[in-house]
C-alpha cells in the first residue's frame, strides 16, 4: 500500500481526465468498467498536502489560477502542480515504467491513469501494444530505434486517433486518455525490443515543431532530447550564425533541419523564419535553451489536433500576484483584457512554448509572428480559438517591446474602433470642447 | 489673482459637498473653490454658493470626469488641485500636493494603485498599470490622473489642453510625452474613502468607460509615436524627438 501511494503521488500520475478513468472500453468486450472500490470502507486521502498545512484534511490552498487543461473534461477546472512536478519528469521515467507484473488492486474514487497501468483492463492495453510491437519486430528485424518510434506513433495515430465519427476504423476508442495510450506504447516498445522514452500522442494531422535555439548547446541537446519522443516529423532548429556547437548538436537529431538565422535578433525573428519553412497541421514553438519535458509539449499536441488554433503556455505555476508582476506581463494583461480575453491572464505567444493550427498560421501569416504581441491580437482579432496546453514554467521576462504592443493596438482599434468594445455614451464631451472618439 | 483653485465636480452630493468645500478652502490661503455642478437635483448648487465656492451650473449631467476639464478651464489659479465631492479629505492630505507643485512638479499624483495584492486585479487598476508601463514610467506603477486627489501647474494644464482632462487617462498620457515632470507624491487611500463602490450597476459600467479612456490614451500614443518617430521609453526622448504634436 505504502509503494501505491507512492506511484500515485508520481508526477506523471496526474494526467488523465479523472472522471474518464473508470470507463476504459475493453478491448474484447468493449463493456465499460466503473470504479467498484468505494464499497470498501471509507475513501482514503492520498494526495498530501503540497503547499502549506492542511486543515482538517481539507484540501491545502495552492497558489496558482485555475485553469483549463488541454485534454480536461470540459468544466472542470483544475489547478497546476508545482512547478517541479512538471521539470521531475523531464529527468526521464519510461512511460508505464512500473513493470506490468505489479498487480495494484485498489482504486479508489479517485484513480490517477499509472495507478492503474497494473489493473487487467490496462494489462490488455499492454499486451495489445506488446503484440502490435512484436509483430512490427518481426517484419523489420534491422529496424534501427528511430524507425521502432515512427512504427509507434503510426501505430498509435492509427489506433486512436479520432476518425470521422468519433471512432476509428479499428473500433477502439477515440480520444482515449492519454494514460491508456501510453501503456499501449509500452508494451509496444517492449513487443518492438526497444527501451526508448516515447510520449505518444494521436493525432489527425502531421506535426512540425520550431526551435529557437540559443548559444547554450547543452540546453538545445536536452531540448531535442525531448523532441525525440513526440510524433513530430521534424524540427526545424533555427540557430544564431555563429553557434557551430549548438549546429553540431542539432545535426546529432535524425529529424532536425537547420535553418541559420544570419543575424540574431532576439528569437521573435526566428519564429517568423521557422514558421515559414513547415508546412505540417501543427507546428510546435519551442525555446531552445529552455528545456520542457515531453509529456508537457505532448499537451500542446493534442490541444491543436483537438480543434485549437493557438495552444498557450499555461504556466501558472510561475505567476506571483499582480503587484509582483513585471511591467511586459502588465501589457499583455491587458491586451488580453482589452480584447475580451479576460481569463487568458498574461498568457500570449510572447511566452514559449505554444502551439499553432495551420489554419492559425495561414490567417496571420507566418512573418507576421516576429511580433509577438501582434500575433496574438491578430489570432484573437481573426477569431481562431486560443486556448492552454501545457504548463512550462518560464525564463524572466524582459522589459517589454512597447512597439510590438503598440502595433497589436493599432491592429485591434482599426478594426474595432479606438475605445474597442468599451464605448463612452455618457460623457458630453461637447461641454469641455473635446472631440468625441 | 489666487495662487491656488481647488476644482470640484459636483453631481447630487449634498451629502458630502459642505465638508468638501470646507476643506478645499483650508488648502491655502485664499484659495479660489470652484464647484461644477451638473445634472444635480438634490440642492447641490445652493450648498455650493452657500459656501462661498464659484458655482458653474449645467442642467444636464456632464458625464464623468468633464466637471474637470470645465472647472479647469475656467480656473485662475497658478496650482490647480482637482478634488471628488463625494468624499471629504481633511486640508492636511491635499496640501503635500500642492506643496509639490509650488516646489517644481508639474502633476503630482496620489500615489495610490488600488487593491494589486492579489491574482486579479480590477480592470481600472490593470489598465492604469499598463499605461504607465506602455509609457516607459513603470515607476509611477497605478498612480493615474484618473485619480484624485492630484494637482498640477497651469504649465502642465497649458500643455495637456484643459479639454483633454475630460478623458483623465488621455491628459496623462501627454503630460508624460511632454516631458513633464510627473510625480507620485504621497498616497490618500480613496478606495475605502469612495462611497461609490456601494452602489449598485455603477462599478461594471465605470470600469469599462476608465479602461476605454485608457484605450483612447493608447490610441493618442500609437499616432504620437509614430509621427515622433519614436517608440519605448516615453517621456524625454519624444520630448527631444518633436514634442507635443
Amino acid at each position: 500500500m505504502i509503494r501505491n501511494g507512492h506511484h500515485a503521488r508520481r508526477p506523471g500520475a496526474g494526467f488523465a481526465p479523472r472522471a474518464r478513468m473508470g470507463c476504459v472500453r475493453r478491448p474484447e468486450t468493449g463493456s465499460s468498467r466503473r470504479g467498484s472500490s468505494s464499497r470498501r470502507g471509507p475513501p482514503v486521502r492520498r494526495r498530501p498536502a503540497r503547499i502549506g498545512p492542511s486543515v482538517h484534511g481539507r484540501q491545502p490552498f495552492r497558489r496558482g489560477l485555475p485553469v483549463r487543461r488541454a485534454g480536461s473534461r470540459p468544466g472542470i477546472f483544475r489547478r497546476k502542480r508545482r512547478m517541479p512536478a512538471a521539470l521531475r519528469r523531464l529527468v526521464g521515467r519510461r512511460p508505464g515504467a512500473r513493470g506490468a507484473g505489479t498487480a495494484v488492486r485498489h482504486s479508489a474514487g479517485r484513480r490517477t491513469g499509472m495507478r492503474c497501468a497494473g489493473t487487467s483492463a490496462f494489462r490488455r492495453w499492454r499486451d495489445l501494444g506488446f503484440r502490435s510491437g512484436s509483430a512490427w519486430r518481426e517484419a523489420h528485424p534491422a529496424a534501427a530505434a528511430e524507425e521502432a518510434r515512427a512504427a509507434l506513433h503510426d501505430h498509435v495515430n492509427r489506433a486512436f486517433a479520432r476518425g470521422g465519427e468519433g471512432e476509428n476504423a479499428n473500433g477502439k476508442p477515440a480520444g482515449a486518455m492519454p494514460a491508456v495510450i501510453r501503456t499501449y506504447a509500452d508494451g509496444f516498445m517492449r513487443g518492438a525490443g526497444f527501451s526508448l522514452p516515447v510520449e505518444p500522442v494521436p493525432l489527425n494531422g502531421t506535426a512540425s515543431a520550431v526551435v529557437i535555439a540559443g548559444w547554450n548547446e547543452a540546453a538545445l541537446d536536452a531540448v531535442l532530447g525531448q523532441l525525440e519522443r513526440l510524433p513530430l516529423r521534424e524540427w526545424i532548429v533555427v540557430i544564431p550564425e555563429h553557434a557551430t556547437t549548438a549546429r553540431e548538436v542539432a545535426e546529432r537529431h535524425a529529424r532536425s533541419v537547420i535553418l541559420p538565422a544570419g543575424e540574431w535578433t532576439g528569437g521573435a525573428a526566428g519564429r517568423a523564419l521557422g514558421a515559414a519553412r513547415t508546412g505540417a497541421d501543427i507546428v510546435l514553438f519551442v525555446d531552445g535553451e529552455q528545456p520542457a519535458p515531453a509529456g508537457e509539449l505532448a499537451r500542446f499536441l493534442r490541444a491543436v489536433d483537438g480543434g485549437m488554433d493557438a495552444a498557450l503556455n499555461a504556466r501558472p505555476s510561475g505567476i506571483a500576484k499582480f503587484h509582483r508582476r513585471p511591467p511586459a506581463d502588465r501589457l499583455l494583461e491587458f491586451l488580453n483584457f482589452s480584447l475580451g480575453r479576460r481569463d487568458l491572464g498574461v498568457r500570449s505567444l510572447a511566452s514559449l512554448p505554444f502551439a499553432l493550427s495551420r489554419r492559425a498560421i495561414d490567417t496571420i501569416g507566418a512573418h507576421s509572428l516576429a511580433q509577438p504581441a501582434k500575433a496574438h491580437a491578430l489570432l484573437l482579432l481573426r477569431g481562431m480559438r486560443v486556448g492552454l496546453g501545457g504548463s512550462v514554467p518560464r525564463l524572466a521576462m524582459s522589459d517589454p517591446d512597447v512597439r510590438d504592443h503598440l502595433e497589436a493596438w493599432r491592429e485591434a482599434m482599426a478594426l474595432r474602433g479606438v475605445r474597442l468594445s468599451f464605448p463612452d455614451r455618457r460623457r458630453n464631451r461637447a461641454a469641455a470642447g473635446e472631440p468625441a472618439p | 489673482m489666487a495662487d491656488v483653485s481647488v476644482i470640484i465636480p459636483v453631481m447630487n452630493e449634498k451629502r458630502t459637498l459642505r465638508r468638501v468645500i470646507r476643506e478645499a478652502f483650508r488648502v491655502d490661503r485664499g484659495a479660489e473653490v470652484i464647484a461644477v455642478v451638473n445634472g444635480s437635483t438634490d440642492g447641490s448648487e445652493r450648498i455650493a454658493r452657500a459656501c462661498g465656492a464659484r458655482v458653474i451650473v449645467f442642467p444636464k449631467p456632464l458625464g464623468h470626469d468633464v466637471g474637470r476639464a470645465i472647472g479647469a478651464k475656467a480656473a485662475g489659479g497658478r496650482i490647480l488641485l482637482f478634488v471628488d465631492a463625494d468624499m471629504v479629505i481633511p486640508a492636511r492630505r491635499l496640501r503635500p500636493f500642492v506643496e509639490a507643485v509650488r516646489n517644481g512638479v508639474d502633476v503630482a499624483l496620489n500615489d495610490y494603485s488600488g487593491p494589486v495584492r492579489k491574482m486579479r486585479v480590477h480592470g481600472v487598476v490593470l489598465a492604469k498599470h499598463a499605461l504607465n508601463a506602455l509609457l516607459g514610467r513603470p515607476d509611477l506603477e497605478g498612480a493615474s490622473l484618473t485619480a484624485v486627489p492630484h494637482a498640477m501647474s497651469r504649465r502642465a494644464l497649458e500643455t495637456v489642453g484643459a479639454e483633454s482632462l475630460s478623458v483623465p487617462p488621455l491628459a496623462h498620457a501627454r503630460a508624460i510625452c511632454a516631458g513633464l515632470v510627473v510625480k507620485k507624491i504621497c498616497r490618500v487611500n480613496v478606495g475605502a474613502l469612495n462611497p461609490r463602490r456601494g452602489r449598485k450597476g455603477r462599478g461594471r459600467s465605470l470600469e469599462r468607460l476608465i479602461v476605454g479612456d485608457h484605450l483612447e490614451a493608447i490610441e493618442w500614443w500609437t499616432r504620437h509615436a509614430e509621427h515622433a518617430g519614436s517608440y519605448g521609453s516615453g517621456g524625454r526622448q519624444s520630448m527631444e524627438s518633436g514634442g507635443m504634436p
